[in-house]
């Protein structure tokens, strides 16, 4: 493997609050029967708090950027998960299995910020989902974005919440799927945290080399792109829109880290549309 | 790339609600000076000792039983434990009866994305005119059901779930390249119980081709004897709003490998527009044999609305009934009797000649769940 000459010139650190306008459902792995005896908990830590995983925040922000940049495109579409039916002639086929943009350009803004996993890839180089091998050992390079698990802030469900809701920090509700011909109703439980609740998330952003601002641009682009969509489950019916809020960005250098001054507030946002570059 | 969005206001045109599938027990409930107050049982009971000897004594199961009479003979004043008040105007209110509760979130009434999407999915579904398809695939597979069942051991064959994956199916080969999953609404914001009023609604059956009002036991000629269910709706005029997205759709519009047919949530505004109005002349047409003045008059008020291109209206939520909710327009009852006959039993009774309507001073006045939409793209 041979890296490029990478050398890192410092980190933004960017922390915000995301709060919920309408309810969260982030699950958890498998339809595990909750604690409480919920049908469709959502994902909790050790102190039984809701929380939303770095994982699931990074990977809807990968996947709206690489709609956002065009790059869910033949050869430069890879297999996560290969499909599971080995009919080559089944157009079909691809969708049934799981696919992401990984690309070999060491200009493209989405995989230089999200990362490129090591390891043999299949690339899909056309519409029947055919694919070739894929190498990425001449452009792989240490992921310039980490995202920290989002904790809830506890003081956003007051009072008043908690009491109309089942638990200290969610409430279930019983959503109808509607029958298309008979409109008979089959309730389904869905435990979400409320529209309101706020979490504290926590970014870094690795700049290396001649990145300057380059990839906090990009960043915040996708930030907003997720407060146009939305976050965990059930989006499509309601749940999940958020805003990120109170956003504050800094820089820490080599002055921060060896010489122990205090890092750079370099902007400070009430909400991305504030946000102008 | 393009990302489509809108903002979404909805206007409230008749009393609308999405229930909670929660009751509130008449216990809960004191209806006084044109209000309903639900009442903080367990406050009281912590409060004012009086309250526990009541409740250990007061017969919740009798129906006839007067729990805001008993208050007072105990002198407790309820007035001190209201969770909340709603606007109970000229409508009748008995103590036997629940009042069913919107659905909230952390305690305030909203309208969920779920209800909205299902309303335009069914407009949008009837638009695509593909109903003969849909019923001949349906027909064929009730053909097959002894079949199925002598194949799988005499395991039933799950009609209604049949109905609606064939819909799924026929209309857009599986629910993955389904349209419907690039439109998402966002549930609404929420709203203050001043939002809110208790509606009364009855229940209009056609028999032998003459208006009567369902009761337990038998359909009543006079209104008056109906059944009533009360229920918390929003109040006429309530403005809320949510957000219509449609995200990445021209990647989807333009892209062979996924394969989805988007032009069915294409200009959906203009397709609603026209399947809405075939439905409304519908309705007039049955109101007007039966003579329903006041719903007549609401009808034609909604048929000489003067939509923009970015406005329509729909009717969604709890006792809206089988026909807006449906992707057929038209159900013969050979059909419906087929679909009973394989087992489909929720069915009866549910079809063409039953209508809930809101009553006010016991005159039918409105068709409920109606709201429009102004959408405003943002760009
Ligand atoms: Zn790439």
């Amino acid at each position: 493997m041979k890296f490029k000459e990478i050398s890192l010139k410092g980190k933004y650190i960017i922390d915000a609050k995301i709060e919920l306008l309408t309810g969260l459902h982030v699950g958890t792995a498998g339809n595990s029967l909750d604690i409480g005896g919920v049908d469709n908990p959502v994902i909790k830590d050790a102190m039984g708090k809701p929380y939303i995983p770095g994982s699931s925040l990074k990977g809807k922000l990968r996947s709206l950027m690489e709609f956002y940049n065009n790059k869910l495109v033949p050869n430069q579409v890879v297999y996560t998960v290969e499909p599971k039916n080995d009919d080559k002639e089944n157009k079909e086929r691809a969708k049934s299995g799981i696919r992401m943009h990984l690309c070999n350009d060491e200009n493209c803004e989405v995989c230089n910020l999200f990362g490129r996993n090591h390891g043999n890839h299949k690339v899909i180089i056309n519409n029947n989902g055919d694919t070739d091998d894929l190498n990425l050992e001449d452009v792989i390079q240490p992921t310039r974005l980490i995202v920290r698990d989002a904790s809830l802030d506890e003081s956003s469900i007051t009072k008043e919440m908690q009491d109309n809701m089942d638990f200290d920090y969610t409430e279930v509700k019983f959503e109808n799927n509607l029958d298309r011909i008979t409109s008979a109703a089959n309730p389904r439980q869905t435990e979400r945290v409320p529209a309101g609740a706020k979490f504290n998330c926590s970014f870094v952003i690795n700049v290396y080399n001649d990145d300057n601002d380059t990839y906090l641009k990009e960043f915040l682009t996708a930030l907003k792109l997720l407060e146009d969509d939305y976050l965990g489950g059930q989006g499509s019916r309601g749940y999940g829109q958020v805003k990120f809020k109170d956003i504050v960005i800094r820089f820490r250098d080599d002055n921060y880290y060896k010489q122990g001054q205090e890092d750079k507030k370099m902007y400070e946002y009430k909400e991305l549309s504030e946000v102008k570059f | 790339m393009n990302f489509k969005i809108y903002d979404a206001e909805i206007k409230i045109l008749s009393p609308t609600t999405v229930t909670s599938g929660f009751d509130i027990g008449n216990f809960e409930v004191v209806f006084e000076n044109n209000k309903i107050h639900v009442i903080d049982i367990m406050k009281m009971i912590k409060e004012n000792k009086k309250a526990v000897g009541l409740i250990e004594t007061f017969d919740f199961y009798n129906n006839k039983a007067d729990f805001t009479r008993s208050l007072k003979e105990c002198g407790i004043d309820y007035r001190k434990y209201i969770k909340y008040s709603i606007d109970a105007q000229n409508i009748s209110y008995n103590r036997s009866s629940k009042v069913k509760e919107i659905i909230k979130t952390a305690g305030r009434p909203y309208i969920p994305g779920s209800s909205i999407k299902g309303a335009l999915r069914s407009s949008l579904s009837r638009a695509l005119n593909e109903e003969s398809r849909y019923i001949e695939s349906l027909n064929k597979k009730i053909n097959e059901k002894k079949d199925y069942e002598a194949k799988h051991y005499g395991k039933k064959m799950d009609i209604l779930k049949i109905c609606d994956d064939i819909a799924e199916k026929e209309l857009f080969k599986d629910s993955y390249y389904s349209p419907f999953r690039l439109l998402k609404i966002a549930d609404t914001d929420t709203k203050e119980y001043e939002d809110l009023s208790i509606s009364e609604i009855k229940i209009l059956n056609i028999c032998n081709d003459k208006v009567k009002w369902f009761k337990w036991g038998g359909n009543q000629d006079n209104i008056n004897m109906g059944v009533s269910i009360h229920t918390e709706t929003f109040k006429i005029g309530t403005k809320l709003n949510s957000r219509f997205s449609m995200g990445f759709i021209d990647y989807y519009k333009n892209n062979d490998i996924e394969q989805i047919e988007t032009d069915c949530v294409l200009d959906f505004a203009e397709k609603i527009r026209k399947d809405m109005n075939d439905y409304i002349k519908c309705e007039l047409d049955f109101y007007k044999k039966y003579g329903l003045e006041e719903i007549i008059k609401f009808y034609n008020n909604l048929l000489g609305m003067k939509l923009k291109e970015n406005e329509f209206i729909i009717q969604l939520g709890f006792s809206t009934g089988y026909k807006p909710k449906s992707v057929i327009k038209n159900l013969d009852d050979d059909f419906i009797g087929k679909l009973i006959n394989a087992g489909a039993k929720n069915i009866k009774g549910m079809f063409p000649k039953t209508r809930r309507l809101a009553v006010y001073n016991n005159k039918p006045t409105y068709p409920i769940g109606w709201i429009k939409v102004t959408l405003k793209e943002r760009v």
